[in-house]
């Protein structure tokens, strides 16, 4: 794990602002995404970004990769604008959609990230990652002949084939079955317990969310905006044992009732 | 569902078309200027007239291949100039569209000056496909998906690769369509090329026997033109058709 | 300032090309006589506009009356093809076909077959015009909004009604395609006919004056037409975007 210098405090590896972002969705007609959103995510923290459908997560995250600008507010990922990072290829992200390059293979989408930062392919760590992701056999598939979840599975595997500094997920774990996403959980808890990597995941699922993350930012829609962030203080490493604990149950509730309060808030006229 | 329908519609048409076209002929109710189909085929395979039609369709096949070549292949590139380097874009958009609105028949007489009247029909072909192939290619280079040129950004990919592992093999099923509709325009600017004194053609073909009142003749001329123009259309899109499979 | 800078923008690549050629020219001294510099086709044009522009006037003449009957015959053919699908069962076919046949390669044998005088050229020129635009409205009156005809039916409304106040404002957008389509090809349909005919008109010039070799005939008359085509063309592209953001 990467520490600050003992004493010193722990400066932080993303520090957003004050963000507002608006889209013009037509002349003079414009849609308020992100509504003052201020908050700041240490080095090697584990962020789960919790929230209903169109409140947001896709384009905080696409702020803080760079791919994005706020309308208004600051970003800065370790004291720099994000497009420092993305020139030093230190940023691993997967996106929602996956974005596999159809004409590829599964092994030459995950040494993807080698070639364009003009690094020798290291072959042994891509197989290592298919192996990881479980797909061994399938190096040489192409993305129509995989399943949506094998799909997720090869964009999680290229995100981490430069170990990157930051690591962001938008909902990785989407089109997976319960099985298959409980295991991927695991191994990225211990992905990320050996590499210490600054994580920012996307995510519809509760315990997917209490699984992971130190801490979960929790947001709401219209416009969207962060309501509260919960620290949870789950002892680590967590397992299934975990998820049977009172402790878990209560920051559960705590957690679907946020997210109730934000939905019915709006239901109501 | 719809495309069944519509091919079903267009062979309906053809043969509808071929059948209205052969009896007229034989009937002769438009006068002489209308020959029969099979009169007019008869005149196309007629074998003392084999050598003539050859001649003609490999000069004119030549010609268009070569203005193909030629300007497709400054379409594509250009359009590929123009993905990379996004200030040059209203530009060449400008550009190509004054090459687009160029009337052939203006521009011929004067590639004869230029280029000879061997070239007029390679310079005007080549100027008939440089267009359709710019104006595809454009669409084709545009094709890589939003998410893909994100991840690119997000990798901190360079402009060379970004072109070279992205927007070419995206838009390589694009670019066999701009040859697609590359193609026919090549074949007629190839014919209307030639009709200023070119040594040999079809275009030549449909010019003298218009002059000397060889009504199959000029019909013949005019269907082994079309037929050149529609088979340029079909091999891209075969072509097309084989990228697609490959690269989506 | 920004003003300067959006017309270079979007001019640079024309004015490049422009001034390469005059450069050319001038400093490899170039056989003037054959390829002029722009700058003396310019004057070329200045010192006598009249042998120009009447012949020029002739060829727009022919192009907007036949554009005029080919777009309206067009659009309301498709119109009718609405109203009473039989009608468009019968017609559809005939189109796609006729629509998939390259033009140029047909107005060698329409010349001959409805005889050479003016009529014959606007005949031409109409029906380069009314094919895309019956496929085009055809398609485009098809084209409403979702839900748009299930609000038709529940409300009761009549055929004719749902014409009028759906699918007519649905196929505009198709007309003004068709339109930018059709302005370019019935220019270039006017020259090929009026050439092929040797009737009056800017084709004559041209190539009266290959045959005589005058070459400020030649070039000024080509020069023209380009000029002229590239109008045409920039008003139709204006005239789809205008309609293309008022009506989406
Ligand atoms: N490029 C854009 N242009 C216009 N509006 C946009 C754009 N991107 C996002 N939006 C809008 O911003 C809002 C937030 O979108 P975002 O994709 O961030 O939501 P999300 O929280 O990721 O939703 P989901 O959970 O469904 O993925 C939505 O209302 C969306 O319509
Ligand atoms: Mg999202």
């Amino acid at each position: 794990m990467k520490t600050s210098e003992a004493g010193a405090p722990r400066s932080a590896a993303i520090q957003l602002s004050g963000v507002n972002k608006r889209f013009a969705i037509r002349r003079k007609e414009t849609l308020t995404a992100l509504s003052n959103v201020s908050a700041s995510i240490g080095h090697g923290e584990f962020i789960a970004l919790l929230g209903p459908s169109g409140c947001g997560k896709s384009t905080l995250l696409r702020i803080i990769s760079g791919l994005e600008d706020p309308t208004e507010g600051s970003v800065e990922v370790e004291g720099q604008p994000p497009a420092r990072l993305i020139a030093e290829h230190r940023l691993g992200f997967a996106f929602q959609e996956h974005a596999l390059l159809p004409w590829a293979t599964v092994a030459e989408n995950i040494a993807l990230p080698f070639r364009l930062a003009k690094i020798r392919v290291d072959d042994a760590r891509v197989r290592e990652l298919v192996e990881l992701v479980g797909l061994t056999g399938f190096e040489n598939a192409r993305p129509k002949q995989l399943s949506g979840g094998m799909r997720q599975r090869v964009a999680i595997a290229r995100s981490l084939a430069l170990r990157p500094d930051l690591l962001l997920l938008d909902e990785p774990f989407g089109a997976l079955d319960e099985i298959t996403r409980r295991r991927l959980n695991f191994e990225l808890a211990r992905i990320w317990a050996e590499t210490g990597v600054t994580t920012v995941m996307v995510t519809h699922s509760v315990d997917e969310a209490l699984l992971l993350a130190d801490r979960v930012i929790v947001m709401g829609t219209r416009p969207g905006r962060i309501l509260t962030e919960v620290e949870i203080d789950l002892p680590r490493p967590r397992t299934v044992e975990s998820m049977a604990t009172n402790r878990f149950a209560e920051l559960s509730t705590q957690l679907v009732r946020l997210l109730d309060q934000d939905n019915n808030a709006k239901v109501k006229p | 569902m719809k495309r069944s329908l519509r091919l079903i519609q267009s062979i309906a048409g053809a043969v509808i078309l071929c059948a209205l076209w052969e009896v007229l002929g034989q009937t002769k109710v438009l006068g002489p200027s209308l020959p029969a189909l099979s009169t007019v085929l008869g005149t196309l395979f007629a074998p003392n007239r084999a050598k003539l039609f050859t001649t003609a369709i490999s000069a004119t096949a030549l010609s268009a291949a070569l203005g193909l070549l030629i300007g497709g292949g400054s379409g594509a590139l250009i359009a590929g100039a123009r993905q990379t380097i996004s200030w040059t874009r209203p530009g060449l958009d400008r550009f190509a569209a004054l090459i687009h609105a160029i009337p052939q028949v203006a521009i011929a007489p004067v590639m004869v000056i230029v280029f000879g009247r061997a070239g007029s029909p390679i310079a005007v072909a080549a100027i008939a496909a440089f267009f359709p192939a710019y104006a595809a290619s454009t669409r084709a280079f545009a094709a890589a998906a939003q998410s893909h040129q994100d991840l690119f950004t997000v990798l901190g990919s360079s402009r060379s690769a970004r072109l070279l592992r992205l927007d070419l093999p995206a838009a390589l099923p694009g670019l066999a369509d701009a040859l697609k509709l590359a193609a026919p325009g090549a074949v007629l600017g190839a014919v209307l090329g030639e009709w200023f004194g070119a040594p040999k053609g079809v275009g030549i073909l449909i010019l003298s026997s218009s002059q000397n009142y060889d009504i199959p003749l000029l019909w013949a001329g005019a269907l082994v033109s079309t037929l050149m123009a529609l088979v340029g259309f079909g091999v891209f899109a075969a072509v097309q058709n084989a990228a697609t499979r490959r690269l989506t | 300032m920004s003003a300067l800078k959006s017309f270079f923008g979007r001019w640079w690549a024309v004015l490049a090309v422009v001034l390469l050629w005059q450069a050319i020219v001038t400093v490899f001294g170039i056989n003037q006589f054959l390829i002029p510099s722009p700058w003396e086709i310019i004057t070329g044009i200045a010192g006598d506009p009249t042998q120009f522009l009447l012949p020029l006037a002739l060829t727009l003449e022919t192009a907007a009356i036949g554009f005029v009957l080919g777009v309206t015959t067009g659009y309301l053919m498709a119109s009718l093809s609405w109203l009473w699908p039989v009608f468009g069962a019968a017609l559809t076919p005939f189109a796609l076909v006729v629509r998939a046949v390259p033009f140029v390669a047909l107005i060698p044998v329409l010349t001959k077959a409805f005889g050479y005088s003016e009529t014959t050229s606007w005949i031409i020129c109409a029906m380069v015009c009314f094919f895309p635009t019956f496929v085009l409205v055809g398609t485009g009156l098809h084209d409403v909004p979702a839900n748009g005809n299930d609000l038709f039916s529940v409300a009761g409304a009549s055929r004719f009604d749902r014409y009028r106040r759906l699918a007519a404002p649905a196929s505009l957008l198709a007309l003004a395609t068709s339109i930018r389509v059709s302005s370019a090809s019935a220019f270039a349909a006017a020259l090929i006919s009026q050439f092929l005919m040797g009737v009056p008109g800017l084709a004559y010039v041209l190539a009266n004056a290959l045959d005589r070799l005058n070459m400020t005939l030649l070039w000024g008359a080509a020069a023209c037409a380009i000029v002229v085509g590239f109008l045409a063309y920039l008003t139709a592209n204006r005239f789809e975007a205008y309609v293309l953001k008022r009506w989406r």
